[in-house]
């Protein structure tokens, strides 16, 4: 009966063209939230985070898109009127990677021009653009941006970087970095310390 | 709308119940001052039928807990279904003293060890760890935390400190402080009548 309600969720996440990448976030999220049951079969999975994690519902519908076809779009509608998505976190038409986790996702605005693989959001996170004539931010793989932050405009992060919380990101990071603060500066390199006035340093 | 008369006998029958008696005048302190001359149960039902306070709800809900009988689990089943809590609020403490408040309550996570006697919180606050799997803060007693603040990993907040708003908090507070900026900086208060 429980998996019955999940039933449209399943077939259009199954007949979707980007079921690798939804298996990809269930795992992620499976993987975080509840380790032990990460093995258990995707459809499964799937019915307990979206009964469990309303911000899941976010993700699954973003990665599902829009449908042409009336059976596509009677079935999202049916997905949606059973599990109705929260207001935010919202996503703007953008190319995010597999393996996605939001935390809570409260107040988060996603809408990077690109994002890669694995990245970790925590809430009232916002990416976008600076002014309307700017593109979004470009970010890598395995970033992790805490909680409050705010990336903004033409930017690219690299890989393996963490975002502090309550950080202004305004200008390029490096890879394997760590940045914090108003406006955001590095504050770690490859997992040392950096000076706060010294010349690389931005 | 309607007396909320699951929440009331839930009220009742709680192990809580001086615990929540003692949250509701700190929440008409801070929310309707003019209502102080109301009575308990007025002031509770004035506050759960309130749909701008539903973060209030939320604490309600955690005070009261999980019951450990069918009957009260199926009291509380039907009280929040005809009170919605604040989807955006978060709380998941083990004790949290009398006399907490949440204001707004929109994008806030209180996710702590402790946190002491009443103690404030507004909106867009992140209380919780700095890194996945890390350990979470400890607060005092008096503490208020305001909008947007962060308080990040396993520290400790003394009692009486202010958190100023955007703030971010990832080093222990000493008592009657208060901390301002990113990174944050801190102001002793000690001494003074603040």
């Amino acid at each position: 009966m429980r998996a019955m309600r999940a039933l449209p969720q399943i077939v259009l996440f199954k007949r979707s063209s980007r079921r690798a990448v939804i298996e990809a976030d269930v795992k992620r999220w499976m993987e975080i939230r509840r380790p032990e049951r990460a093995n258990r079969s995707a459809n499964e999975n799937v019915t307990w985070l979206l009964e469990t994690f309303p911000e899941f519902r976010n993700l699954l519908y973003f990665r599902l898109g829009e449908y042409d076809g009336i059976p596509g779009k009677l079935l999202l509608a049916l997905a949606r009127f059973f599990f109705p998505p929260m207001e935010t976190p919202g996503f703007a038409f953008c190319d995010i990677g597999p393996g996605l986790f939001i935390e809570y996702g409260y107040g988060t605005i996603i809408g990077p021009r690109k994002m890669g693989e694995n990245c970790r959001i925590a809430a009232g996170v916002t990416i976008g653009y600076k002014n309307d004539s700017d593109p979004s931010p470009v970010i890598g793989n395995n970033v992790f941006i805490g909680a409050g932050a705010q990336v903004l405009g033409p930017i690219t992060i690299g890989d393996n970087v963490i975002i502090g919380a309550n950080a202004v990101v305004l200008r390029d990071v490096p890879p394997n970095c760590t940045v914090a603060g108003v406006p955001a500066r590095i504050i770690k390199r490859d997992g040392e310390r950096v000076k706060r006035f010294s010349a690389d340093s931005h | 709308m309607t007396l909320p008369l699951f929440h009331l006998i839930l009220f009742r029958r709680s192990a809580a119940r001086e615990t929540i008696e003692k949250d509701i005048p700190r929440w008409i302190r801070f929310i309707n001052p003019a209502l102080s001359s109301l009575t308990t149960a007025q002031s509770l039902v004035w506050l759960l039928n309130t749909e701008s306070l539903k973060e209030f709800r939320n604490l309600f809900y955690y005070r009261i807990g999980r019951p450990d009988n069918i009957f009260d689990r199926i009291l509380l089943k039907a009280a929040q279904s005809s009170r919605e809590p604040r989807r955006t609020l978060s709380i998941r403490v083990p004790f949290i003293g009398h006399g907490f408040v949440i204001k707004h309550g929109v994008n806030t996570i209180v996710h702590a060890e402790r946190i002491g006697v009443n103690c404030l919180v507004f909106q867009g606050v992140t209380i919780g760890y700095k890194m996945p799997g890390g350990g979470l803060p400890t607060l005092g007693d008096h503490v208020h935390v305001s909008v947007g603040a962060k308080v990040l990993g396993p520290i400790t907040v003394g009692d009486e400190a202010i958190i100023g708003a955007n703030s971010v908090v990832v080093n222990d507070l000493p008592p009657h402080s208060m901390a301002m900026g990113v990174p944050v900086r801190t102001i002793s208060r000690a001494g003074t009548n603040a």
